[in-house]
């Protein structure tokens, strides 16, 4: 037999539907932002497969150059412990695809049809014959190469001569592929081919994956490799000392983790304010019931029954809350790291379940559940009985006060304007804690406007840094370079610009010599100034800071720097902080006449071209002039185009903005959830009311109009909190990502969206009021009466 | 019984009205088969044990609840015919409620709570609405506390407002379901005379007791027993029941 205080508690959830619905929907809203938490964990889980799939190498060997027969290869597959073992060539080379030419990456693979280590998949077509290209597939999805299979490709020799080749197929590998995202597009090759191109012999990198790597083994094997290859070639030079992948690491796994700090940050504000919204609602559920306790109080309830009869209603909505959450949670999780996961490295993971993420969200939904009601049970317990018993005892509290007083004064309202008014401030606490859940959902929305507007406004700053149209680097002291370029038909304008590296405190930034009248480059000075012409010719130290180092290292405008330069040490003056993104905003711009001083060098390194018409087929057509002029001239040179860059760093701006959005929903939505709740218990509370009125008269449209006032000023206090709760909670983000990209942003908050926001949040207050309200007018007042 | 010669006229009538409460499995019939006809001007007190069904009737000819089967006639208007909205702006105009439990509005000061029915009718102007729910808390003897909220004010002066309230539209029937349950018997009897007053001056006027006392200032008085009518008793000069 069931006791009857355990029936009350479960007859209380089929009494209240619309609420218990609400509250059910709300707990499951909290669990399934937890389901965040797992996707860093089930990616990692896709990716050991992947690792597994892709064998990919444990230690990477980079000998300058060498020579090994096929029989010494397989001598050295034949080591102990020796899981794979393969040799490569790794090269730079420009290529161009119709009239777009950039400089690409080749890989050479000796077998596609036998890979030991680091296999190169073919994802779509075939694998390449003798003098055929497969292209990687990051190339495309990052819009640095569109080329694909059937396109025929143009390959440049050293001394300007050219070659078409097929593409045969579409493929990737772990650990080339991700090379794409950070400059040049990925090309493999049979290592025949390259041969037979190069007219040379030998390759460039030794991979192996070992088959245990525990208790030293990896360090064994790595020492049995490389005496038996040292003896096969003799004493290479290494390029580096070896690459020894840490265990569990894999290539893109920092990029991943970045963006999984996104998901952190905005997974812990769903999951808070949902556990927040948890708790608000369990206590509008004991608030409403003061008088029943109060009651059962009076017939000889104990404090502790009667407090375990509401504990056991909230753990009953916390596990019907939990069900619903794991399961929307699970669906959430697998289907946001497919999209990450495509997006961002090409790879279509398994569905997964957290095991550890769903023991946590039992624990946070059910506990939270009866946690957040215990305080509201706690206070209800020791309402003294006569006062919770008084018709009105709980819903006091309208009469003292600046705001009561001013809104019984304010009789040029419409009555029911009035009374929605004061019942707002009637229930000061339950208003203010309405609103805060309408702050929640708009002040995120907002903040997540903030952080999109803010990462669009960096990628912006980035573009229009550097470079013009054209950039051409070349070998250093080399003469004539500028003016041949500038003869070239299309060429606008041309600046020549010395880039160096830094020591700035701790930090390794980026040193730009620009003339002090450039014009193409973009400045952005936020504080401060940009140097003068008179300074440049007097090779004055001082320098312009980018936004993000001064925030990182803590200088300021007028503070003398100590840096390290490759001259030596030097102090600049720093006299104006610039909001350009170039090299991550951690740079350092100065007079180039001033570098030449500290660099002890005469000429720039680096060119940036502005041709006379921004269209991509007239930039390539200029492109093609200057390398062809250059090369006649007998130059050594790399040539970019920059629209390419641009447009690969859009296809990545639109991949950031994507996680963003994909996040944001159902972050946003969890807020909507807890704004529609809140209004729809504020109206719930009313029906009684309502009742009365309707016994005295009021129509349907005095109700609305009651109900609308109570709603519109709902929201607009909402929204007047929103405005911070936004401000911080973009901040908060871009902190964090700031932290995990290791750079800072200059915050663009979204002004343009602080009226329209609080036009949505009075839009929704209407709409959502509308359908409890509807429900409460059509009760006829009997019912509405005898509702408490 | 009673059912098959009504008079004609009278001013309210209920016939074979029933009312069946379902809630989940169960159904309960408050009103079993009630014929009750009032005549304008009647002061009717309703009687009977808890349970019985006076609210319940109460609330059927008010359109506040509304019957299972059987129909409700009031001044002319055929309840069953109507829809909430037109219940509401007919009760509006023509009936005044008087509850148990007060039922004012907290937000409201006592002027305010006079006033609303006015402002749902949309009669006169902001300041004839002022003046005249001034006149009925001065009818009820809360002419000196207008700007006092309900929480201020003791369960009688409360009660009176919430008459005062019932009063705003000069309705042609009050109805009061246990005005005095709540009230100390001095009081009560101030309230009653209250309502004996309002007869006086041409009102409508039912209200339910449990008190032989405070029935006995009715002109009649209706027993209600386990969902029926059982005792329409007027006395000489209303006319007669069979
Ligand atoms: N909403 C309801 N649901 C179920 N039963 C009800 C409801 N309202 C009243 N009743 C029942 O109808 C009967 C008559 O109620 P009522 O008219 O309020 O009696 P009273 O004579 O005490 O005013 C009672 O037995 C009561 O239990
Ligand atoms: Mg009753």
């Amino acid at each position: 037999m069931r006791s009857a205080l355990e029936r009350r508690a479960w007859r209380e959830l089929s009494r209240r539907r619309a609420r218990s619905i609400f509250t059910v929907l709300t707990v499951a809203a909290a669990t399934t932002a937890l389901w965040m938490f797992a996707i860093p964990q089930l990616s990692n889980r896709a990716m050991a497969e992947r690792v597994e799939d892709h064998q990919l190498d444990d230690v990477v060997l980079s000998p300058a150059w060498f020579d090994l027969s096929d029989r010494q290869i397989d001598e050295l597959q034949a080591i102990p412990n020796v899981a794979g073992l393969d040799v490569r060539t790794g090269f730079v080379a420009p290529i161009s695809f119709g009239e777009q030419r950039q400089e690409a990456f080749f890989v050479t693979v000796r077998d596609f049809g036998d890979q030991e280590v680091n296999v190169v998949t073919i994802d779509e077509g075939e694998a390449p014959g003798h003098r055929e290209f497969l292209v990687d597939l990051q190339n495309t999805r990052s819009q640095r190469l569109t080329a694909t299979t059937g396109d025929m490709l143009r390959l440049y020799g050293p001394s300007g001569e050219s070659e078409e080749f097929k593409i045969t197929g579409v493929g990737g590998s772990l650990r080339h592929s991700d090379g794409v995202r950070d400059g040049a597009p990925v090309i493999y090759i049979t290592h025949e081919t390259f041969e037979d191109l190069a007219d040379a012999q030998g390759y460039s990198v030794l991979n192996f994956k070992v088959a245990d790597r525990t208790d030293g083994q990896l360090a064994a094997t790595l020492n049995a490799v490389r005496s038996a290859f040292e003896g096969m070639v003799g004493e290479p030079e290494y390029q580096t000392i070896p690459q020894i992948r840490p265990a569990g690491d894999w290539p893109a796994k920092e990029s991943m983790e970045n963006v999984t700090t996104v998901f952190y940050v905005l997974a812990s504000i769903a999951a808070a304010s949902a556990l927040f919204m948890v708790y608000t609602t369990m206590n509008a559920i004991v608030r409403e019931q003061t008088n029943e306790i109060a009651v059962m109080k009076a017939i000889g309830g104990r404090r502790r029954q009667i407090a375990w009869s509401y504990v056991r209603s909230a753990a009953i909505i916390g596990t019907l809350g939990t069900s619903l959450g794991l399961v929307v949670g699970f669906l959430m999780s697998n289907l946001l790291l497919q999209m990450a996961s495509t997006t961002l490295m090409a790879l279509t993971p398994g569905w997964g379940v957290s095991w550890e993420v769903a023991a946590l969200s039992v624990l946070v939904g059910i506990g939270g559940s009866v946690l957040a009601s215990l305080p509201a049970v706690w206070r209800a317990v020791r309402v003294p009985v006569q006062e919770a018993l008084r018709d009105q005892g709980i819903a006091a509290g309208f009469g003292d006060g600046w705001l009561d007083r001013t809104l019984q004064r304010s009789n040029r309202l419409p009555r029911m304007t009035q009374i929605g008014l004061r019942n707002t401030a009637r229930r000061k606490a339950a208003s203010l804690v309405t609103a805060l859940q309408v702050s929640l959902a708009v002040g995120i929305a907002l903040g997540l406007l903030m952080l999109g507007a803010t990462v669009m406004d960096a990628a912006q700053d980035w573009r229009n840094a550097e470079g013009g149209d054209i950039e051409v680097s070349d070998g250093p002291g080399v003469d004539g370079f500028e003016s041949r370029i500038a003869n070239v038909a299309g060429v606008a304008d041309v600046e020549g610009v010395y880039w160096s590296t830094i020591g700035v405190g701790e930090e390794r930034a980026a040193m730009l010599g620009l003339e002090a009248d450039t014009t193409i480059f973009g400045k952005d000075v936020v504080a401060g100034r940009w140097f003068t012409p008179e300074e440049a010719a007097t090779q004055a130290r001082v320098a312009v800071i980018g936004l993000p180092l001064a925030e990182l290292t803590g200088v300021e405008v007028g503070a003398e720097v100590a840096v390290e330069t490759p001259g030596g040490s030097e102090t600049l003056q720093i006299i104006g902080v610039d909001r350009n993104m170039s090299n991550d905003g951690k740079i350092v711009y100065l007079p180039i006449e001033t570098q030449y001083d500290m660099d002890l060098r005469t000429a720039p390194n680096w060119y940036w071209v502005r041709t006379a018409n921004q269209d991509e087929e007239y930039i390539d057509s200029v492109a093609s002039g200057i390398a062809n002029t250059l090369s006649s001239a007998g130059y050594q040179f790399d040539l970019e185009v920059n629209y390419i860059d641009a447009r690969a760093a859009r296809a990545e701006e639109r991949l950031i903005l994507g996680i963003i959005g994909a996040l944001g929903i159902p972050i946003a939505a969890i807020g909507m959830i807890g704004l529609a709740s809140a209004m729809t218990m504020t109206v719930l509370e009313r029906t009684r009311e309502i009742g009365i009125l309707r016994s005295v008269g009021a129509r349907a449209k005095d109700v609305r109009r009651m109900i609308g006032a109570e709603g519109l000023a709902l929201a607009t206090l909402g929204w007047v909190l929103a405005l911070p709760v936004g401000f911080f909670s973009g901040w908060a983000m871009l902190w964090v990502i700031g932290r995990a990209f290791n750079t800072s942003f200059g915050l663009v908050p979204p002004y343009w969206a602080i009226v329209p926001s609080l036009l949505v949040a009075l839009l929704l207050a209407t709409l959502i009021v509308r359908r409890p309200a509807t429900r409460a007018i059509d009760l006829s007042p009997g019912v509405a009466l005898r509702y408490e | 019984m009673m059912s098959d010669s009504l008079p004609l006229h009278s001013s309210i009538e209920l016939r074979d009205v029933e009312k069946v409460y379902r809630s989940g499995r169960l159904e309960y019939a408050a009103l079993r088969g009630v014929n009750l006809q009032v005549d304008s001007r009647e002061f009717v007190a309703i009687v009977g044990p808890s349970g019985s069904g006076k609210s319940t009737i109460l609330n059927v000819m008010t359109g506040i609840d509304r019957p299972t089967a059987g129909t409700v006639k009031v001044f002319g208007a055929t309840l069953n015919d109507m829809n909430e909205e037109e219940l509401a702006v007919w009760r509006g105009e023509h009936v005044g409620i008087v509850f148990q439990f007060f039922q004012l509005l907290p937000t409201l000061t006592a002027l305010e709570n006079a006033m609303l029915p006015l402002d749902f009718a949309r009669t006169g102007s902001v300041a004839d609405r002022t003046d005249r729910a001034h006149h009925n808390l001065a009818l009820v003897g809360m002419g000196d506390k207008p700007d006092h909220l309900p929480l201020e004010l003791s369960g009688g002066e409360q009660q009176r407002v919430a008459i005062a309230r019932a009063l705003a539209c000069s309705p042609s029937l009050l109805v009061a379901d246990e005005p005095t349950g709540n009230l100390d018997s001095d009081t009560a009897q101030h309230v009653l005379e209250l309502l004996a007053k309002l007869n006086t001056d041409g009102m409508t006027v039912l209200y339910v007791t449990h008190d032989r006392e405070l029935a006995s200032y009715a002109d009649r008085t209706v027993t209600v027993k386990d969902g029926r009518v059982i005792d329409g008793h007027r006395p000489s000069g209303h006319g007669s029941a069979p």
